[in-house]
């Protein structure tokens, strides 16, 4: 059960105005930097990070047991507009791109940085040391951090010195403000008759008096430590999207000593939990950040507002057993019962997996919970290929939107969103796009691509040569395609390790409110960005792989096999965007597609994955400087705009069209149900590849009652087997089969079960579709 | 185009199916398709592990997957040795020597009762049941797993009689797993129209309501005949 205050706050978090606003924040901030103007860097962070934490209001919300909330208002037209003004300051026309560079080197979009002061900045992403938070306590962070100063081992590097001040300051800025919820919630008791409301309130005002600078002693004290820490980071600094990592590991020993000594009970546990993720998602804003075109995400004036938190379930341990728990099932139960977009769960496969768990798992992803499966088969040998060692690899999980992350050994996210269908086209048409022929390489990725979300959208130039060059076989366009992915790649790489060193050079003696938290950072005084954590990475997500499997394919068949047209003659129809070569262009979209559990298509899923993960090898092999580069398979949102550079293609796509989605085949052209989709899918070498979703959809008839159950658990588990990476699914309601309806192309792969038999949704009638609406619940 | 409609004249046609591939808008389409029972073995198998993890199998349906008997016993045949479960969903309408060759390769059958009373059955499907009834007599001698399914129609086939009628029949039959009762609805006719144009006014069939169903249900088993879904 749902307690009544958190279904409250959820049906209230429904309604929330899109204009609310943490609006303390911005007053607050802004006063801070004006305040400690003058001091170093990393010591005045922390002077306004302290201010804030002081001067904000502290509340208690009704019947709720985990405390920490954020006072939001509408904020008047004066208001707003100081509120702009600020942005326009730090980021507006007037900010080169060069100056945007030296402040920020990387970040994901102007959405997402407009709201940040260049001098308290963050971007989340990442993984907290959480075990060593629950476990030793902001108390130990402190001491450990004053002990490193008066050691004397950094005295000769002032940069360093100030670091450490500005780490010290901070954490006992976070304590501070721990406390003051515990003198509210104590003041508050005293006021109150009711002595059940007395006693919840004392109950908080001794946790958090205790977990302001202690460790946790019990499941409860943790979820509250954590979410103290999490609201201070997000939303004051603006670090989120965390990784909260194997929540169902660490805590595990404090769940375990309360069932024992009898403290808590597993339903109480399970209340807890639901709290802590209606938390996470309590401070959300109704909205989607990855729609950057609507009005509310214009307006917004949060610094995170609606980015997920990630938490890790289950998987291998080092010693090779399973990590699933009594905690495991609690976790997924409890977003099982939530079905909130934040958090968001990540439950790790493995051979062997405990199947009562399993069929919990996946009934979560039937109800629409946020729960998403990973194959740790595929991820850890996948991780290990490119750097990650052993003893670290284990405790491998994700943030948003589906990125690996080894938990406190790496800062935040870096990506490339590398495209994979424009060494296709490279690979045609002489290294040249054909948008844009003249083109010069030396113009691809430029500043803005680079320092903004590293989206390929385009066009790009590649390595030139004769296009009309005999191409004898199918083999040597493959190792065209090759030549120019490396190509493009490699580029890329120069040009990210200049921008690399130029950040190390501005962030010396800096500091972000994550190197509070992480491995290394501290002990080595030295912020992420420039080398404190183990790791450095760049995440690289694969995108438009149908696309480009689809395109080679059909050269394939189409010049090398059936030899009906030539190259030179596909390149004249691609450059006429299929004007007047409609026969053409009906036989190459008649063309087997990936997605169909087809040979002659499928294979070229392995040579598109290989000839990019072979280019990421190369880059790692020449790497200078931190980063180490990981390929991914995903586009997230971005297929419509990565296809808009793009000339038409070989699988019959038009000119600036889509590519295709993440992991799926390109839309509408899987036709041959959902096993001959997952065998298709299957057959990407995923062992290399470190993240990235596959969408699944699907129809409530599908997976009804007990039996769809244990069929959908099954089907999941075989794909995984397979060698299959990550499913996450949908299982359709009401208003998306409408727009099925709308809009069959769409959709042509949903399949319904009508009573006795399935039928793709789109081949029937009107009228079937219509009852078949009315049938749907959800 | 005829009169602002698309006309098809068969008569003409030879079927050698060379306007589809060459239909931009996949207008038409050939139903069904020839392949080599090796073929649809491979094609199968690729699914093989879906089938076995999930306990689950293959069914030949169709229309009627016994007017290509030989075809089916030799593909079932193959898939049993590979210890993959095969279901069977036929009318039963065919003699006795077509059916018996291939019931040794089938795990479970799933039969039809369209109605127990001879004129309504003659009605509704155009067929007598004499034959269908005379080789459920035969195969419920064989010990072999089978799943009856009975379409209800309000007012056609759902009378008191016609269910006791059903009960008698069924009653004592050990391998039975059971009676699947399917309410009866109407999305089938829009098959019916690709197969044969426009179709008239279809009479306006109902499903029996909840309730019916519900009593309907607990007369079976009361008659220890489990009902598998309705």
């Amino acid at each position: 059960m749902i307690p009544k205050h958190v279904q409250k706050s959820i049906g209230k978090w429904f309604d929330k105005s899109d204009e609310a606003t943490f609006y303390e924040r911005i007053v607050l901030q802004e006063e801070a930097v004006k305040k400690y103007t003058g001091e170093p860097y990393a010591v005045r962070f922390a002077h306004i990070l302290g201010h804030i934490l002081a001067n904000m209001t502290v509340i208690v919300n009704e019947g709720e047991r985990i405390v920490g909330s954020v006072l939001e208002i509408i904020p008047t037209a004066e208001q707003r507009e100081y509120a702009e003004s600020l942005s326009v300051k730090w980021w507006g026309p007037q900010v080169s791109e060069e100056e945007r560079q030296r402040q920020v080197n990387f970040y994901f979009s102007p959405g997402w940085v407009k709201r940040r002061n260049p001098v308290f900045f963050s971007l989340g992403h990442l993984a907290y040391d959480w075990e060593t938070i629950v476990t030793k306590g902001l108390g130990w962070y402190a001491n450990r951090v004053s002990e490193l100063l008066a050691s004397g081992e950094f005295n000769d590097d002032p940069e360093k010195m100030q670091f450490l001040q500005g780490a010290q300051i901070a954490y006992e800025a976070h304590s501070a403000f721990i406390a003051r919820y515990a003198k509210h919630a104590a003041e508050a008791a005293r006021m109150t008759g009711n002595l059940q409301e007395r006693n919840r309130l004392e109950t908080i005002s001794e946790v958090c008096s205790h977990i302001a600078t202690g460790s946790a002693r019990g499941l409860r004290d943790a979820l509250q430590l954590m979410w103290m820490v999490v609201l201070i980071s997000q939303k004051t600094a603006g670090c989120g999207v965390f990784d909260f990592s194997r929540m169902d590991q660490y805590l595990l020993p404090l769940f375990a000593k309360d069932i024992e000594a009898g403290t808590l009970t597993e339903q109480e546990a399970l209340e807890l939990i639901v709290e802590f993720y209606n938390k996470n998602n309590e401070i959300m804003f109704p909205t989607d950040h990855m729609s950057q075109e609507n009005d509310s995400v214009i307006k917004n004036l949060e610094v995170s507002y609606d980015d997920p938190n990630y938490l890790v379930v289950a998987g291998k341990l080092a010693n090779g057993t399973s990590g699933v728990n009594r905690l495991s099932f609690l976790l997924v139960q409890a977003a099982k019962l939530l079905r909130l977009k934040n958090p968001f769960i990540v439950v790790r496969w493995h051979d062997g997996i405990d199947s009562d768990f399993w069929k919990e798992v996946v009934d979560a992803m039937r109800m629409n919970a946020t729960v998403v499966i990973y194959n740790d088969e595929t991820m850890i040998p996948a991780l290990k290929e490119f750097g990650i060692e052993e003893q670290d690899v284990y405790s491998y999980g994700f943030y948003g939107c589906n990125d690996p992350n080894i938990p406190a050994l790496e800062g935040g996210l870096r990506q490339l969103w590398m495209n994979l269908v424009w060494p296709y086209e490279l690979a045609l048409n002489g290294g040249r796009p054909f948008g844009d022929p003249n083109r010069n390489a030396d113009l691809n990725f430029s500043l803005r691509d680079r320092i903004q979300i590293g989206l390929m959208s385009g066009p790009y130039a590649g390595k030139k040569f004769d296009p009309e060059e005999p191409c004898p076989s199918m083999e040597a366009f493959i190792a065209r395609y090759r030549q120019q992915m490396s190509f493009l790649l490699d580029q890329y790489r120069r040009v990210m390790e200049q921008d690399y060193e130029k950040e190390s050079q501005w962030n010396k003696g800096r500091i972000r409110i994550e190197d509070l938290y992480l491995k290394g950072t501290i002990e080595s005084a030295t912020t992420w960005l420039i080398g404190g954590t183990k790791y450095h990475k760049v995440t690289l997500q694969g995108s438009g792989l149908a696309t480009a499997v689809d395109s080679l394919a059909a050269i394939d068949t189409a010049v090398f096999r059936e030899k009906r047209y030539t190259l030179a003659e596909l390149r004249q129809a691609i450059k006429a965007n299929f004007v007047g070569y409609d026969e053409m262009r009906t036989y190459l979209l008649k063309l087997p597609k990936f997605g169909n559990d087809l040979d002659s298509v499928d294979e070229y899923a392995k040579i598109v994955v290989d000839a990019f993960c072979d280019a990421v090898v190369d880059m790692n092999r020449k790497r200078e400087g931190l980063y180490t580069y990981m390929p991914a398979i995903s586009t997230d949102r971005d297929f419509t705009t990565m296809g808009e550079a793009l000339a038409a293609s070989a699988d019959g796509r038009l000119a600036g069209a889509p590519i295709s989605e993440n992991q799926s085949p390109y839309i509408g052209s899987d036709k041959s149900g959902m096993t001959a989709l997952l065998n298709s899918v299957t057959r990407v070498p995923f062992n290399r590849i470190t993240g990235g979703p596959l969408n699944l959809r699907l129809h409530p008839s599908t997976v009804e009652g007990p039996e769809g159950l244990a069929k959908l658990a099954s089907l999941l588990e075989v794909y995984l087997r397979k060698g299959g990476m990550q499913a996450q699914m949908n299982v359709v309601g009401k208003a998306e089969l409408i727009e099925a309806q709308k809009n069959p192309e769409k959709y042509k792969n949903l399949c319904v079960r009508v009573v006795g038999y399935a039928a793709y949704f789109v081949q029937m009638g009107k009228k079937a579709q219509d009852e078949l609406i009315q049938r749907t619940e959800l | 185009m005829y009169q602002g409609q698309r006309t098809f004249d068969f008569h003409l046609c030879t079927a050698y199916g060379l306007c589809v591939p060459v239909c931009m808008q996949d207008a038409l389409a050939i139903t069904g398709t020839d392949i080599r029972d090796s073929d649809l073995f491979d094609l199968l198998m690729r699914d093989a592990e879906y089938y076995r993890n999930s306990r689950g199998g293959v069914t030949f349906s169709g229309g009627e997957p016994l007017l290509q008997a030989e075809f089916v016993r030799v593909v079932a045949g193959r898939l049993h040795n590979e210890g993959i479960a095969v279901a069977l969903d036929t009318a039963f309408n065919l003699e006795w020597d077509v059916i018996a060759p291939v019931l040794p390769e089938i795990d479970l059958v799933l039969l039809d009762i369209k109605s127990m009373d001879r004129e309504t059955h003659y009605d509704c499907t155009g067929v007598y049941p004499d034959l269908i009834w005379e080789n459920i007599g035969r195969l419920r001698t064989m010990d072999k797993q089978v799943l009856v399914r009975m379409p209800l129609i309000a007012g056609i086939n759902d009378s008191d009689r016609e269910i006791a009628d059903a009960i008698a029949f069924l009653s004592g039959w050990d391998s039975l797993l059971g009676v699947e009762l399917l309410a009866y609805h109407d999305l089938g006719l829009e098959k019916a129209t690709s197969y044969h144009g426009a179709i008239g006014e279809q009479e306006a069939f109902r499903a029996p309501d909840r309730n019916a169903m519900e009593t309907i249900a607990q007369r079976f088993r009361a008659n220890a005949i489990a009902v598998i879904g309705y």
